[in-house]
């Protein structure tokens, strides 16, 4: 017979809530085989100081890669021009964002290697109705992206699931 | 095309184990058949060492990893699940690559996207965290990306071996 130990707590313990609000998210689609082309495209950004608080990307089985970039930079026309045009010649844009976003962001010890984490948070939103634009876990932080004014309406209700000791 | 000359500095390249990759793909009102998916897993104690979801424009994309030896179950248990059966598409044999710090800077997404994209390697996944940024690539491929981020990056001197760890 194999024991398995498995960690578990009623009521899951964060180092507390962050949150960041009046965000961009740029979302970026190409096709796979431009995926260099966007990375020159991406550094030369960085290169004009703008940062970011999350990146995001989804494989699509059409050969389609989407970047999510969410940052605090305010993204006018002609910056937008300008990555289209760095990342694909054809006229059809492969940009869009929104704007204004919100960001709620936590972290508790070895969320990476433990089950239900991400569901908890998720249960939370789907309960209260709260929409969810973008949702990123990896190593031991959540990342929940919302539509404007929705971080201040998720806190209290994910204040209900974790615990901030 | 222009390459990138400059190569930047990072603390270290960390390789997880192999991985098993599901995707759910769905057109609607909500994200929350993604949710539903999740629940399933939590009921059955299987953990996601990394997730990504997005909801844009009525399209719900989610990604997670789990380990190979929750692959049989996992397909048990999408197959008994109506709503499930036939969304979900299976990635065998994936490999996280976590690269750290980040520094909050595009230089080194940009890189990484450079690097995979003019090697030909695939990029089934990304998601920053707090200081590392985290990419998930086919496990066969594990030391052919770190070649390739190594042209363009410089790593510690007494970096430790790249050796897949723990998820």
């Amino acid at each position: 017979m194999e024991i398995a130990a498995v960690y578990w707590e009623s009521k899951i313990k964060i180092y507390g809530f962050n949150h960041a609000v009046n965000l961009s998210l740029l979302k970026m689609t190409v096709e796979t085989e431009q995926m260099a082309k966007m990375g020159l495209c991406i550094s030369k950004l960085d290169d004009l100081g703008i940062g970011f608080h999350l990146v995001m990307a989804q494989h699509s089985n059409n050969h389609k890669l989407h970047l999510y970039l969410l940052s605090s930079h305010p993204w006018d026309e002609k910056g937008l021009k300008n990555i289209n045009k760095e990342i694909r010649a054809d006229a059809e844009s492969p940009v869009q964002v929104v704007s204004p976003v919100e960001l709620i962001y936590f972290q508790g010890p070895h969320f990476g290697d433990r089950y239900g984490i991400a569901y908890s948070a998720f249960r939370i939103l789907e309960n209260k109705n709260i929409t969810l634009l973008l949702a990123g876990c990896s190593g031991s932080v959540i990342y929940l992206v919302l539509p404007e004014g929705g971080a201040k309406n998720a806190e209290p209700f994910l204040a209900e699931a974790f615990e901030v000791p | 095309m222009p390459a990138i000359k400059e190569k930047i500095k990072i603390g270290g390249i960390k390789l997880s184990s192999e991985l098993v990759q599901l995707n759910l793909m769905y057109q609607g009102t909500s994200s929350f058949p993604a949710s539903y998916f999740f629940q399933i897993l939590t009921k059955n104690q299987i953990n996601m060492p990394f997730v990504s979801t997005s909801f844009l424009g009525g399209r719900l994309q989610s990604s997670c990893c789990i380990l190979p030896e929750n692959l049989g179950r996992v397909k048990e248990l999408v197959q008994s699940e109506d709503k499930l059966k036939g969304e979900i598409e299976f990635i065998h044999s994936v490999g996280m690559v976590s690269l750290f710090p980040h520094q909050y800077r595009l230089k080194v997404l940009g890189i990484v996207l450079y690097a995979l994209g003019s090697t030909r390697l695939p990029l089934y996944g990304m998601s920053s965290s707090i200081s590392a940024l985290t990419f998930i690539t086919a496990y066969s491929k594990l030391d052919a990306a770190v070649v390739s981020l190594a042209e363009y990056m410089n790593l510690p001197l007494n970096h430790s071996p790249f050796t897949p760890g723990t998820p």
